[in-house]
């Protein structure tokens, strides 16, 4: 069997995600035996390559953007959004919540004018084209990634978990945030992560985006009784959801 | 007839960053440009957040100093609270940080930089990355993996994870070090001080391979700004700002962080996102300086660690004033390299180290705060103010790839100048203008090409925008 | 040999003695609640402790353990833990619990791996000797274990500070071998003990059980669709977290992984949850329970009627912990089956 072609894309954001996948170290000698990575050779060029595996790290914020990243969807067998910039948009998305050319101002000043500077809403990849696999996190996970990879190139479904992160939270033993009164988006946030803010003296900060089925009714009476209020749970929302379904 | 070569792109796509040359009529090499074509945001978005919220959200600019934007953003979280933070506090920050600078500063020597400097700015491209250098030169690529490794386990053991943890948090930080991962940090300490002063050595046995870029590679007279200790020293933390001279004079002195604004201004540049500083009594673009491990050793009277300024010595020896080609940003980051594992060694061998308490509680009180700390790339401004409700109402980022924005443009002028010529494009001489934005080792998708080369399109256009030639790597 | 009265400094001296000689798990400070972990010195022991965040099943049971490795060929070879240890300070209400595990996984298809960590371990029980703020063993009868057989050591605080120290198996009075020299237990020693447990059974009942422990599996029979399911369900966050910190929820998921060679891999298990939304998906993505609502009745029926069923005892042992653990405060045992009762 040739090694499936694997190629990397990044568009805005901080390249974690991808250092992540350098910091795999060891293992990513590994995954070099079993992968041929065109994209560190290639990058994107005019002739109809085709990869096995597309994988697209970031949010698409201007619209030259959404061409290149449909032409790789084209030529991807499979197509993995790497991180919470490509999957739900990340932080990134933040900027939404503002007037763009307000943004362009506070950011340039008297130079946000100039055309070069364009910005556009903040997509993430799945709002641009069709999405087979999501590794998520703010930045990802190494071992996750490992595993999808392992799992796609065994020709396997990955189990992504569809549970929140109070599961991984529980399983670390550690006492709820809410035990002190600290507000965590925990129950509402896809687990995989290890519950690794938690874990460290964090609340969850909601980087893998909501689970199915966020309890949204449960919110009020919820945080009353820990004398919050809705506000101030959408105010810790909105860090990584702003703009998407279970938005409060 | 003028062309615009176009190295597009640095990265892999045209994400983040490319280079132009642009050609005279004679087919000279008039100008060049490094662009950053990406945008994200942050001073605006953060608008609302709360403040002890921002070492997690800056973090998040970018994936390879992560723990800078956190250091800096806890400090000027310090200063809206209006604390000292507990020493230990102190202590264990400067130990992470000096772990990033171990770890940023090996991933840009051992894996970006060492390919060049090892197999030559000539080496098929094929090769000219860490897994050719690994084939060619395997122990210093391993040395180069472990030290990389070390700092990144400092990091993991401080702030639970590496990238965009939320440990820093303003008033200190949210967990103390524990007696195992002291101990587990200081028995690996020896093989880095081994593996970091091998790397040195290595380098000034093939400087002199390198004559023609080192006197090309920005070798020209800027202003260098950065930290030091009160007393003069080398700083990466926490100290007054100096700004020195292409003759090493000082310009200005025991400069507050919070006046900052009084002498940098910001330019923008009609082809980049990214602004460029400048050094405000001399104006744009004159007041041209730059930031990082140069600017550091040039401006530091000394290291005040031993053997840090054991070898300050032979880099001094290269110029009577400022060192001032860029080439030597790797000498530089190598010694600091050194005075990083003596700062961490004794910082950890201090008794309060594993103190609990490292976080001083408070409500803000002040609405104006600025954090500064010399990031691995060189000095990280962030300044905030905040409402009554300790939200952030105004932000501003100076990032070390900022300060030296000017810097890079007029670098890679100088060395399209001398190495490209006419119409043909010679890949070693595209590398070299590359290699020359790596010296910077700007915080972009153009220094992460860690798994291997940069992939390059070559354009050469004429100024309706056809395509005369192409030439691509593969 | 029989019980030994032993003081504080005796005792840490035994315990460090230990510690020297093998593994010993027990009760730890973490921040300011209290884990299972692995001790280093005697000082770390926290005997004082009120309850642990997970329960002590967690070394026969681990959150995640590796079943098995296995190649593309379809060999296999089981990955079985026999390393002796000591698991030092369990309560008598997770004792109760360990003891329902024990009934469970050898039931129908025996768990060998269960089985051998649970003959590897040698079990100290400490009575309680402060009351956490949610705790209802007393309520459910699982204050004190001294009828109970299973463990292998059984230790009492005295009021006076001194400890009782009773073995409870030939294990136990190996493990005792190092407190010879300590007197042994007089009849005002005994009943020094006995007052303890009479106050422990008194006091472990932060929450009251209006009905007798029995009477739970018919009361649930009869209330399959009261309105409290629904109501509590709206607030219910599908977290797992009352399941996860359970001491006798002993559900489980099975994944296997493959290896960077494509060839060799392994079979892993880790804690599942009958709360979470997809614990009842099957094949197909098919969820045989998809609402709230059912999936949180279930979890009460299976404490108070399903398990009952098995062995003859009611499954939830009043340790209190989903009560901690449930963000949204509905998983209280006690006031659910209070409810049914009062409002039948």
């Amino acid at each position: 069997m040739s090694k499936p072609k694997v190629a990397i894309f990044d568009f805005a954001c901080c390249e974690g995600c991808q250092l992540q996948i350098v910091n795999m170290e060891e293992e990513l000698l590994d995954l070099l035996t079993v992968i041929d990575p065109v994209q560190w050779r290639e990058g994107m060029s005019d002739q109809s390559d085709e990869y096995d595996i597309a994988i697209i790290e970031g949010s698409i914020t201007r619209e030259e953007d959404e061409e290149p990243l449909k032409l790789i969807r084209q030529r991807a067998k499979i197509l993995i959004a790497l991180g919470a910039c490509a999957t739900i948009g990340g932080i990134n998305k933040l900027k939404d919540a503002f007037d763009l050319d307000d943004v362009k101002k506070t950011v340039y000043g008297e130079a946000a004018g100039m055309p070069h500077l364009a910005t556009a809403p903040v997509k993430a990849v799945h709002e641009v084209v069709k999405v087979d696999y999501d590794v998520h996190g703010c930045p990802i996970d190494g071992k996750e990634f490992s595993y999808i990879l392992r799992c796609l190139l065994a020709g396997r479904k990955p189990a992504i978990p569809r549970y929140p992160v109070c599961v991984e939270c529980k399983l670390r033993e550690n006492a709820c945030c809410y035990e002190f009164g600290k507000l965590c988006l925990g129950p509402i946030i896809r687990a995989g992560c290890g519950a690794l803010c938690p874990s460290n003296g964090f609340h969850c900060f909601g980087c893998r985006g909501y689970v199915e089925d966020p309890n949204v009714n449960a919110a009020k009476e919820v945080m009353e009784q820990y004398g919050k209020t809705v506000e101030d749970l959408r105010e810790k929302m909105q860090l990584f959801g702003t703009r998407q379904e279970f938005t409060l | 007839m003028s062309k615009t070569i176009t190295i597009d792109p640095v990265t892999r796509i045209e994400g983040h960053s490319k280079i132009t040359i642009h050609l005279d009529d004679k087919g000279k090499v008039e100008e060049a440009r490094f662009h950053v074509t990406q945008f994200r945001g942050f001073e605006k978005f953060t608008e609302g957040r709360p403040f002890y919220e921002m070492p997690a959200i800056t973090a998040r600019i970018c994936g390879i100093c992560p723990i800078s934007h956190m250091l800096a953003s806890a400090k000027a979280g310090d200063e809206l609270l209006a604390v000292r933070i507990p020493p230990a506090a102190e202590r264990l920050r400067r130990v992470l940080h000096m772990g990033q600078t171990v770890q940023s500063h090996a991933l840009s020597f051992f894996h970006l930089s060492s390919p060049d400097l090892l197999l030559g700015m000539d080496a098929d491209p094929v090769e000219r990355h860490i897994l050719g250098l690994a084939a060619r030169h395997p122990d210093l690529a391993r040395d180069g993996v472990w030290l990389r490794m070390y700092g990144q386990q400092i990091i993991e053991h401080l702030a639970g994870k590496r990238i965009h943890p939320a440990w820093a948090v303003p008033g200190g930080v949210s967990r103390p070090l524990s007696s195992e991962s002291r101990d587990q940090i200081l028995e690996q300490t020896p093989r880095a001080f081994d593996i970091a002063q091998r790397a040195l050595d290595l380098f000034l046995s093939v400087i002199e391979k390198f004559e023609p870029e080192i006197e090309t590679f920005a070798n020209f007279p800027t202003l260098f700004f950065s930290q030091v200790t009160r007393n003069g020293e080398l700083e990466l933390y926490d100290g007054p700002l100096r700004i020195t001279d292409a003759k090493r004079k000082i310009v200005a002195d025991h400069i507050d962080p919070s006046s900052y604004d009084e002498h940098i201004g910001e330019a923008s540049v009609p082809w980049s996102y990214l602004k460029a500083p400048f050094y405000r009594p001399m104006g744009y673009p004159d007041g041209i300086y730059r930031v990082g491990p140069l600017a550091r050793l040039n401006n530091a009277d000394r290291c005040g660690t031993p053997r840090a300024d054991a070898a300050l010595e032979a880099f001094r020896a290269l110029a009577k004033g400022a060192v001032l080609s860029s080439f030597y940003y790797h000498h530089a980051r190598l010694i600091e390299i050194l005075y990083a594992l003596e700062q961490i060694e004794a910082l950890l061998k201090h008794p309060d180290i594993l103190s609990p308490r490292v976080r001083a509680a408070a409500e803000p009180n002040r609405t104006d705060g600025v954090g500064v700390a010399e990031a691995p790339r060189g000095t990280l401004i962030h300044h905030y103010r905040i409402n009554d409700d300790g939200q952030i109402t105004w932000a501003n980022l100076i990032v070390a790839t900022g300060h030296n924005n000017l810097a890079m443009n007029r670098g890679i002028t100088q060395a399209a100048k001398k190495f490209v010529k006419g119409s043909s494009l010679k890949e070693g001489a595209l590398n070299r203008v590359e290699a020359v934005i790596r010296c910077y080792d700007p915080c972009l998708s153009c220094s992460t090409h860690a798994l291997g080369q940069m992939a390059l399109r070559v354009q050469l256009m004429d100024r309706e925008g056809h395509v005369l030639d192409e030439q691509k790597r593969v | 040999m029989i019980a030994k009265l032993v003081s504080q400094t005796d005792l840490d001296a035994w315990v460090d003695a230990l510690i020297g000689e093998q593994t010993v798990y027990g009760p730890k400070a973490k921040g300011d609640r209290f884990s299972f972990d692995r001790l280093n010195a005697s000082k770390d022991l926290r005997l004082d402790y009120d309850v642990s965040i997970l329960p002590p099943k967690k070394y026969f049971h681990p959150q995640q353990e590796t079943l098995m490795t296995f190649n593309k060929k379809g060999e296999f070879e089981s990955v079985i833990e026999r390393d002796p240890f000591v698991l030092f300070g369990v309560h008598p209400y997770d004792f109760v619990a360990i003891a329902q595990l024990d009934k469970l996984f050898e039931m129908d298809y025996p768990d060998a791996h269960y089985l051998a960590r649970r003959e590897a371990a040698t079990v100290v029980v400490s009575d309680v000797q402060k009351a956490s703020a949610e705790v209802f063993a007393g309520a459910a009868g699982f204050a004190t274990v001294e009828h109970r057989k299973g463990y292998d050591l059984l230790i009492t605080r005295l009021d006076d500070g001194s400890y009782v120290v009773d073995p409870r198996s030939p294990k136990g009075e190996k493990l005792m071998t190092g407190l010879k020299k300590a007197p042994d237990v007089d009849a005002d020693g005994f009943r020094a003990r006995e007052a303890v447990w009479a106050r422990n059974r008194e006091q472990l009942q932060k929450h009251k059980l209006k009905m007798k422990p029995d009477e739970i599996p018919g009361l649930l029979a009869a209330n399959r669709d009261h309105p409290v399911w629904e109501e509590k369900a709206a607030l219910c966050y599908s977290c797992g977290s009352c399941n996860l910190v359970c001491p006798t929820c002993y559900c489980f998921n099975v994944e296997d992984e493959l290896n960077w060679d494509m060839e060799t891999g392994r079979r892993t298990r880790t804690w599942d949850g009958c709360m979470l939304t997809h614990f009842a998906t099957v094949a197909g993505d098919h969820n045989f329970r998809p609402k709230r609502a059912a999936r949180y009745r279930h979890r009460y029926f299976r404490k108070g009627q399903y398990v009952h069923d098995m062995i003859g005892e009611l499954s939830c042992v009043g340790c209190g912990r989903c009560i901690t653990a449930c963000t949204a405060n509905i998983a209280n045992p006690a006031e659910i089956f209070n409810r049914l009762l009062e409002e039948k």
